[in-house]
């Protein structure tokens, strides 16, 4: 930690992030941005008769105020900010809950003894599979914590995330640590690729992908969640078409910690995303 | 100067003036009017961009033929004169972004002036602190 400090204060009168008027990397002060996308998209869902998500309207809000911040799920406030670095007091909804949203009408129906919760076969000596329609339901988890932003030059950005469930879901934390670089290709068409990692707690691993013995009625499907790491890269293309359109495309892929996928309800080992649409800036 | 040099200096300004003389001059003989246009004042100060200015602007001009003109603000027409050289006329205007003064007759645009919105305050920009991406 001394060592990060210590390099923070050596690079920052060095290096500096001046903000012009660059709707990438900068946002006015005071003014709402609300856009609406309309295109083609899904997000994979990695569960066990997990449906997959599909996107088609996309709405993103952001409001930068001189220290409040909004952007899409985070609310934040900034309790320091120089050209170099930022540091915020951060709010969020986790986004682990969306593989486990049963609103979908498929999901209306299900058992709720515990007698019939486990599909598997006497004969498998190897842990079963188990949808995770078939165990109990998990909450979704309001995280709160802190931002560390560290603006490495005028088109890279690293961002540091540290955060607890304040709703008690969970009980435990998750961080995340990542890079982006913007590439402005011409006038028109931006590119970023964003390289980063998401650490979570053990408690947070074995709340939603664990198994309890309330859940299962065979001691082989007991599993234990422990902490892991998701490496991910995100890559997003914009191109202006005019004042108020933007065609956008967006490509995410996350490789799950084996501490995830070897869990039964789990059976992918990575998480993709893919999006392409237009998106009208009101 | 010799006497050769004075003729050829004497012949040089008087086609000159009669080249001015032609360019002034309508197919029908007519002289074209020469006409200066001032609007002042030019700026107004608003505190942000694109909040609403509410001013009182006086228009002049002058022109060395007596005239028919009508004095429009972009194509909204403020007030028309008939057989005038020289006016001063105050007008209460609304502006959010440049206006354009001009001076017409019947067949063209004589002079223009503009008047501009100046802010007081710049737009301020911050870091973003999410990537436009984090709605994914």
């Amino acid at each position: 930690m001394k060592f990060i400090c210590a390099l923070l204060l050596l690079v920052s009168p060095f290096l500096s992030a001046q903000c012009v008027d660059n709707e990438e990397l900068c946002a006015t002060v005071g003014k709402w941005d609300f856009s609406i996308g309309l295109g083609a998209g899904v997000l994979t869902n990695p569960l066990h008769d997990g449906e997959n998500i599909p996107l088609v309207i996309v709405p993103s809000f952001s409001y930068y105020g001189e220290r409040v911040f909004f952007q899409n799920n985070t609310l934040g406030y900034t309790l320091y900010e120089n050209e170099s670095i930022a540091f915020s007091a951060i709010t969020l909804i986790n986004n682990e809950y969306a593989y486990f949203n049963r609103w979908h009408p498929q999901n209306i129906f299900l058992p709720k003894s515990s007698s019939d919760v486990i599909d598997q076969s006497p004969s498998e000596s190897f842990q079963p599979d188990i949808s995770y329609k078939k165990v109990a339901k998990r909450k979704w988890a309001l995280d709160v914590g802190a931002q560390l932003n560290w603006f490495i030059s005028n088109s890279v950005n690293a961002e540091f995330k540290v955060l607890h469930d304040v709703n008690k879901a969970y009980r435990g934390f998750n961080a995340n640590a990542e890079v982006s670089k913007v590439f402005r290709i011409n006038e028109h068409s931006v590119l970023e690729v964003t390289l980063g990692a998401q650490w979570n707690s053990e408690a947070l691993v074995d709340y939603y992908y664990g198994i309890s013995a309330d859940e299962t009625s065979a001691s082989s499907s007991i599993y234990q969640g422990k902490a892991g790491v998701n490496p991910y890269l995100n890559i997003g293309y914009a191109y202006r078409i005019n004042d108020e359109w933007q065609l956008k495309a967006f490509l995410k892929r996350k490789k799950l910690s084996s501490n995830i996928y070897l869990s039964p309800i789990v059976q992918d080992t990575t998480v993709d995303l893919i999006f392409m649409g237009f998106f009208y800036e009101f | 100067m010799n006497f050769k040099s004075a003729l050829m200096s004497t012949l040089i300004l008087v086609m000159g003036f009669h080249v001015y003389a032609e360019q002034a001059s309508d197919s029908l003989g007519n002289v074209s009017p020469s006409i200066k246009l001032k609007v002042t004042p030019s700026v107004c100060i608003v505190r942000d961009k694109g909040q609403l200015c509410k001013m009182r602007v006086t228009a002049s001009w002058e022109s060395n033929v007596p005239v028919d003109v009508c004095l429009y603000s972009n194509e909204k027409q403020l007030n028309c004169w008939n057989n005038q050289t020289d006016v001063k006329q105050v007008f209460d205007i609304s502006l959010d972004k440049k206006l354009i003064f001009t001076l017409r007759n019947r067949q063209k645009t004589l002079a223009t002036q503009y008047v501009k919105v100046n802010a007081s305050q710049s737009n301020k920009y911050r870091r973003r602190l999410r990537s436009q991406w984090s709605l994914f």
